[in-house]
């Protein structure tokens, strides 16, 4: 039996819609990362650093844990 | 496409490029002038011209892309050291503890040292930004 992983999941692409419908590289443009980084971390693919988590949560004027979300894994860390 | 993803696809172009001529080269009969097709890494150099500023002044290289470089150099190392370590045993078998080797292998194993070590880097640049799945 696997054990649950850690997860950190986000509402980025909702709000970036909600935000004037910014696109991927606008809002990359915004927080000094290239476009890729933006699709890896809204796929959930890329956990971001701590910095640039602050930086997309205030450019989207926003709050960073209305924007992140982390799910503790089952076993092991918390 | 980014800055990491192009430098690695010239260097692979590159490596190929010189490492195809050698080996044609050598079984050409050539071998002094074949070691002279590695030359043509010294194009390698050119790689920090994928790194300028941009004049739109966008990003080239951000946090992921340094994470990635930093991982995929690390596992280039690993398998340099094995090869190096592989070549050294596979010279010391074959030609004996008194054996002797042609000056010009060693610039040519200097030459396919880098060469592999580049390619792995590069190769594990474009699996990682592929993928796009690197936490």
């Amino acid at each position: 039996m696997s054990a649950k992983r850690e997860q950190l999941s986000n509402e980025l692409r909702r709000l970036r819609f909600e935000a004037g419908e910014l696109t991927q590289q606008q809002l990359a443009d915004r927080v000094g990362v290239t476009r890729q980084t933006i699709i890896a971390i809204e796929a959930n693919h890329y956990a971001p650093s701590l910095l640039l988590a602050f930086r997309i949560a205030s450019s989207l004027d926003r709050k960073i844990e209305e924007v992140f979300s982390y799910a503790p894994g089952r076993n092991g860390r918390k | 496409m980014t800055a990491i993803q192009r430098h690695a696809v010239f260097s692979l172009i590159v490596i190929g490029i010189s490492v195809v001529l050698f080996a044609l080269g050598l079984v050409g009969g050539l071998a002094t002038k074949a070691s002279g097709m590695l030359g043509l890494l010294g194009f390698l150099g050119f790689a920090p011209l994928f790194y300028r500023k941009r004049p739109s002044g966008a990003v080239v290289v951000d946090e992921r892309d340094g994470a990635i470089i930093l991982r995929a150099n690390a596992i280039a190392f690993s398998v340099l050291w094995l090869g190096l370590v592989a070549a050294g045993m596979t010279t010391y078998f074959v030609r004996g503890d008194a054996g002797t080797v042609p000056v010009r292998a060693l610039p040519v194993a200097i030459y396919l040292a880098w060469a592999l070590y580049e390619s792995v880097r590069s190769i594990t640049v474009l699996a990682r930004t592929r993928s796009e799945d690197f936490t």
